[in-house]
């Protein structure tokens, strides 16, 4: 055989292999079609400014919180505001800057980017308590009414995933990052699925990762293929850090079949727009696009699908079909 | 002072300019030194990056300057200018320009700012975004513009006061 005939015999096995992975031929990948269900705000409304966090609870109430006014709102199935609270300060019930919002049974989880700890509210919006937390939260699930799991971010050493009780107390916590990764690097979002696994997606790497609660990774992916994440060098007092310039991933969610919706930064071909469908063992099951960019991906317990869109002043709900 | 910062002055000089370009209408040159703006009174202009939106820590020292400034001194020498990057086309345009009134009336009313804004259609103020919310000190007795990054230090906050009340 000469080289010509192993170059293309290599090749033609490289492509098989490459999709092997997937585990489907071209012809019959799953595809999956968005229908917008509801959309809340417009310009010329007053309903949202700038949406940061969103949760839907189990009667299909849909909390929102709100950047711009300090606030937590809550609308109805139909896109109605039945309530608010929070004004800027921060004292109980008050917002410096909203971020991270989650819902679990007949409580809702919200945090403060300015502000350490959670604040817990019924869902009513009444302020009911506040979980103390050591290091701002960068992202935050509710496990049950009276536990959450968030990932903490540190400035020097690595992150951790842990799970708090409604006073604080550290029950358990995952060591999953990498502390050579360098600055920033184990910046990611997760997800919790209902055998107490954790699916994390990294802001800054191409990876996503299962853990399971006692810390075994259980995989790693790779999703946006061979690209390098950009990085930037700036000088502090600690001498030159290296910090990237390109997210990666923007969230992480999962439907009721254990499947993960994975939306991709600015790394991915639409950037803030591509969702990336992994089965329970992180293959690729199938992708789509966002009509608009969004940082935030919620999906209620009908697998229905919650986005940003306009900038901030816009919350869609999608049906997700499956063909 | 990066080159965002200088890019910032460097925009409000030429606006500066062309106002007092025009308030100094074309005459026979006489051997006189040219006069300094007079007449407009001192003035702040507080530059704001729509894209700072989504930064906290920009939008509460923005909140933090406002808090300073008496009522009657933000409604008479006070003029916001939110800077945004130029869409593509006519529509996303009008649908940017729409978005970024929008949120800055939420903003507004949660924090109860009274000075009028103005967005930057013609993105003049392009080349400064990124640095930050920053503040134009336009003093008239002086003849001069000084740019003053947010948040300010105590003494620079005394410093446009003293200046805004005159």
């Amino acid at each position: 055989m000469n080289i010509r005939t192993w170059t293309v015999v290599s090749a033609f096995v490289a492509v098989v292999l490459a999709g092997a992975p997937f585990g489907r031929a071209g012809g019959d990948v799953p595809k999956i079609v968005i229908e917008e269900a509801l959309s809340i705000g417009t310009i010329d409304d007053d309903l949202l400014y700038q949406l940061t966090g969103v949760a839907v609870d189990s009667d299909g109430f849909i909390y929102v919180l709100d950047g711009m006014d300090y606030s937590l709102k809550k609308f109805d199935a139909g896109g109605l505001l039945v309530g608010k609270t929070g004004r800027k300060g921060q004292g109980p019930g008050e917002f410096k800057a909203p971020r991270l919002l989650d819902c679990s049974g007949s409580r809702l989880f919200a945090t403060d980017q300015n502000n350490p700890g959670i604040q817990v509210f019924d869902r009513d919006l009444t302020f009911k308590t506040a979980i103390p937390c050591r290091s701002a939260v960068q992202a935050m699930r509710a496990l049950g009414p009276d536990k959450v799991a968030v990932l903490t971010m540190r400035a020097l050493g690595a992150s951790s995933l842990q799970v708090l009780n409604a006073e604080g107390t550290l029950l358990s916590e995952l060591s999953f990052a990498d502390p050579k990764a360098g600055l920033l690097m184990d910046s990611a979002s997760f997800t919790a699925l209902p055998d107490g696994s954790f699916v994390i997606a990294y802001l800054f790497q191409d990876r996503v990762e299962r853990w399971t609660a006692e810390g075994r990774r259980v995989w790693s992916r790779a999703v946006l293929g061979p690209k390098k994440v950009p990085t930037t060098k700036m000088d502090s007092p600690l001498g030159s850090l290296t910090l990237p310039t390109e997210t990666c991933f923007h969230d992480i969610a999962a439907d009721s079949r254990g499947r993960l919706f994975v939306l991709g930064g600015r790394m991915a071909k639409n950037a803030a727009r591509d969702v990336f469908v992994l089965d329970a063992d992180g293959r690729l099951f199938t992708t789509f696009t966002l009509p608009d960019t969004s940082h935030c991906l919620v999906i209620d317990g009908k697998d229905q699908l919650y986005v940003r869109a306009n900038e901030g002043i816009t919350l869609k709900k999608y049906r997700m079909r499956y063909e | 002072m990066n080159s965002r910062l200088v890019a910032w002055v460097a925009v409000a000089a030429v606006l500066m300019l062309t106002a007092v370009a025009g308030m100094f209408p074309a005459s026979p040159v006489q051997a006189e030194p040219a006069p300094v703006a007079r007449g407009a009174g001192n003035a702040c202009w507080v530059l704001m990056d729509f894209d700072a939106f989504s930064c906290g820590l920009c939008l509460d020292a923005l909140v933090d300057f406002c808090r300073a400034l008496p009522q009657t001194v933000q409604e008479r020498c006070v003029r916001g200018i939110l800077a945004c990057r130029a869409p593509q086309g006519k529509e996303a345009a009008a649908r940017q320009a729409g978005i970024i009134a929008k949120k800055w009336n939420g903003f507004r009313k949660a924090n109860d700012i009274r000075f009028p804004v103005f967005i930057d259609a013609g993105h003049l103020f392009a080349a400064g975004l990124g640095s930050g919310p920053a503040v134009l000190l336009f003093d008239e007795n002086a003849g001069t513009i000084r740019l003053y990054p947010l948040p300010l230090r105590p003494a620079q906050l005394e410093d446009v006061l003293a200046i805004l009340r005159k």
